[in-house]
């Protein structure tokens, strides 16, 4: 049987969560959706498939110390497959005071849930008007963006247009990779949302991080959370870049929230495509590269205090 | 789907999972399905459907008194007697039952829902509450008053009798996901998140590791002596010795039945013979004899077995799986 999507859905308290799953369970899509909440009152639906839960995040005892996983989702999963039947795909709603990694990692760790789902997305919505201020109290609002696969700007209609630039620069900052939607009352078509295969390595075929222009590119959010794009033209040693990023996300996986990479291995003509969550890193070799093609490597860290300097160092050592 | 090849015995494919299987006192059994319902079998006569939950069930037990108990994801506890409708004993809308547990010996049931551990005893409900999910529960063997749970970072023993008393805990750092007593009620063994178990000396609280296993360790089967317990996680049944004060301190472990792809999901102990069987995630059911090398399937090709249960009498195996395919087979 194929693997269930889930979709995460988080964002700080009042950004427009429980909108957006009111309307994913209400209207009519033709998809059926099991939907994991933790504050259930909030939900004013009774309907079987709504689960409420208490988020419980464990250590695993495995030598990796950011290891952290969420154990009421590994017997929640578990329990909703044995009604597989009744639904289509799954939605995980985060508390507004959640940090990602454990919700994330727990797809990556737990081989009964990685044999049974797949991760499609983590979907942050933003409110435009309060996220600033949010984001200067809270660095569990830094981190929802900075995880994010796709952002929803919602309460656009509560801002100015100068107010919605700035807001998206400074979401830019954070996170250059998350395609942003600009919505009112989370109003989107539902297939934007759902369905977006974020973590598939084989749908990652390109890699177009938004870099600020030139002089505001060195402006790091106070958070001290930046992303880091590296690039080669040149063809690259398979096994020194794969040393290199497994040493890097060991040591310095605690503050490395996401990375993404399409790479040029010499001799290869599949590109090497990989994703890391912390530690957790998955890669493998995709689609070829097409003849008439630039072949070149791209790398994008999202992270806490990175050295830009010395992150790039590493990478050209490893040119083949 | 390509049909399992089965030998030996009678075959139902139901429309949704079997999730847990039982034999009641009385020698009826029932597979418990994710549909919510209950198949209940007796001697040559097809399984009988009885309604029981509203969505999956996701815990079963043989009642003290006959019939069968569940738990389901509609936040119900239920009795179940052939013959007449199921009875509720308990509901939380919202929070899921995902345990059962009874003493023959005391006839107390109890549950589990979120945090908190219920035992029932005629109408008195009396709650345990704890830090974590309460994720596995367990009656001692020997007089059944007394309730292990387990949770993170350890278990709870709680006496049946009163909630005021502060639980005897046995701490150990992690997940830990379900419980079991030796029979002699000597030892309690846990199994953990990250596939190995974890056992406590009950006397003194001495900590035993068991790990090595390449996946979680779904099931644990004690022989029918208490001297031994075997269980999946591998792609062999994995058992280790408890015999003498120190148990599987210090000692390997055996490997018993086939070396396979799948690995084993579920192992089963027989009633009354040294007979071992064993379901696995590509589908295959075998009964191996313990110290015989030499294992006989009795199912090939299936989807995931889910559960193995051995009727009282010891003359047959119910086996079950993840689509829905279900099996009655001779024993050996």
């Amino acid at each position: 049987m194929s693997q269930v999507p889930v979709t995460v859905l988080t964002g700080y308290l009042g950004a427009g969560k429980t909108t957006l799953l009111n309307r994913i369970l209400t209207e009519n899509h033709g998809k059926r959706y099991a939907v994991i909440v933790n504050e259930f009152g909030e939900i004013g639906i009774d309907n079987d498939l709504v689960v409420d839960t208490d988020e419980e995040v464990f250590e695993m005892n495995n030598g990796c110390i950011c290891c952290t996983v969420r154990g009421d989702l590994i017997r929640i999963l578990g329990g909703l497959m044995k009604r597989r039947e009744k639904f289509d795909a799954i939605l995980i709603e985060t508390t507004g005071l959640a940090d990602p990694s454990p919700v994330v990692q727990t797809f990556f760790v737990d081989e009964d849930v990685k044999e049974k789902t797949r991760l499609d997305s983590i979907t942050t919505v933003v409110d435009a008007k309060h996220i600033a201020q949010r984001l200067r109290e809270s660095n569990e609002a830094v981190e929802q963006i900075a995880f994010a696969d796709q952002i929803l700007l919602n309460k656009t209609d509560l801002v100015t247009a100068e107010e919605l630039a700035n807001v998206e620069k400074i979401i830019r900052s954070l996170n250059p990779l998350a395609p942003i939607h600009r919505t009112e009352r989370c109003s989107i078509e539902l297939d934007k949302v759902l369905g977006r295969k974020a973590f598939d390595l084989a749908h990652a075929l390109e890699l177009k991080p938004h870099l600020l222009d030139g002089d505001e590119h060195d402006h790091e959010h106070e958070s001290g959370i930046v992303s880091v794009s590296l690039s080669s033209a040149m063809p690259l040693d398979g096994d020194k870049v794969t040393a290199w990023l497994r040493s890097l996300l060991t040591e310095r996986g605690q503050n490395i929230l996401r990375t993404k990479g399409i790479l040029d291995v010499k001799n290869r003509d599949e590109r090497l495509v990989f994703q890391a969550v912390h530690m957790v890193m998955e890669g493998d070799f995709q689609s070829a590269w097409k003849p008439d093609e630039k072949r070149y490597s791209r790398i994008v860290f999202i992270g806490r205090d990175l050295d830009e300097a010395e992150l790039q160092r590493g990478f050209s050592a490893c040119v083949a | 789907m390509s049909e399992p090849r089965l030998t030996n015995g009678r075959s139902w494919r139901f429309d949704a999972p079997v999730v847990a299987c039982a034999y009641d006192i009385n020698g009826i059994g029932a597979f418990a399905l994710g549909d919510g319902t209950l198949r209940v079998f007796a001697a040559d006569q097809p399984p009988k459907t009885i309604n029981v939950h509203r969505g999956a069930i996701l815990a079963l037990s043989a009642h003290p008194e006959g019939g069968f108990l569940t738990g389901g994801d509609d936040g119900r506890l239920v009795h179940t007697s052939v013959g007449e409708p199921p009875r509720e004993i308990y509901v939380h809308k919202s929070r899921w039952i995902e345990n059962v547990a009874v003493s023959s010996e005391s006839g107390l049931i109890a549950c589990t829902s979120g945090k908190t551990a219920i035992i029932f005893q005629g109408d008195q409900a009396t709650e345990f509450t704890h830090a974590t999910t309460a994720t596995g529960i367990a009656f001692d063997p020997n007089k059944g008053r007394r309730l292990a749970v387990s949770h993170y970072n350890g278990a709870s023993l709680w006496w049946a009798k009163s909630a005021t008393h502060e639980p005897r805990v046995l701490g150990w750092k992690g997940s830990h996901l379900s419980i079991s007593w030796s029979p002699d009620g000597r030892f309690l063994i846990s199994s953990m998140q990250e596939n190995a178990l974890h056992g406590w000396r009950v006397e003194d609280a001495a900590d035993m590791r068991m790990s090595g296993y390449p996946a979680k360790v779904k099931s644990l089967a004690w022989d029918r002596r208490g001297r031994a317990l075997f269980t999946s996680g591998s792609s062999r049944v994995v058992g280790w010795t408890f015999t003498g004060r120190n148990g599987p301190m210090g000692r390997e472990p055996v490997e018993i039945g086939p070396d396979r792809d799948g690995i084993v999901q579920v192992v089963a102990a027989h009633p009354e013979l040294d007979l071992i069987a064993a379901g696995t995630s590509d589908g295959a059911v075998w009964f191996e004899w313990i110290g015989e090398p030499g294992a006989n399937f009795a199912m090939l090709n299936g989807a995931k077995i889910t559960t193995l249960n051995f009727s009282p009498d010891g003359a047959h195996l119910a086996i079950g799986s993840e689509d829905g395919f279900a099996a009655l087979v001779q024993a050996a």
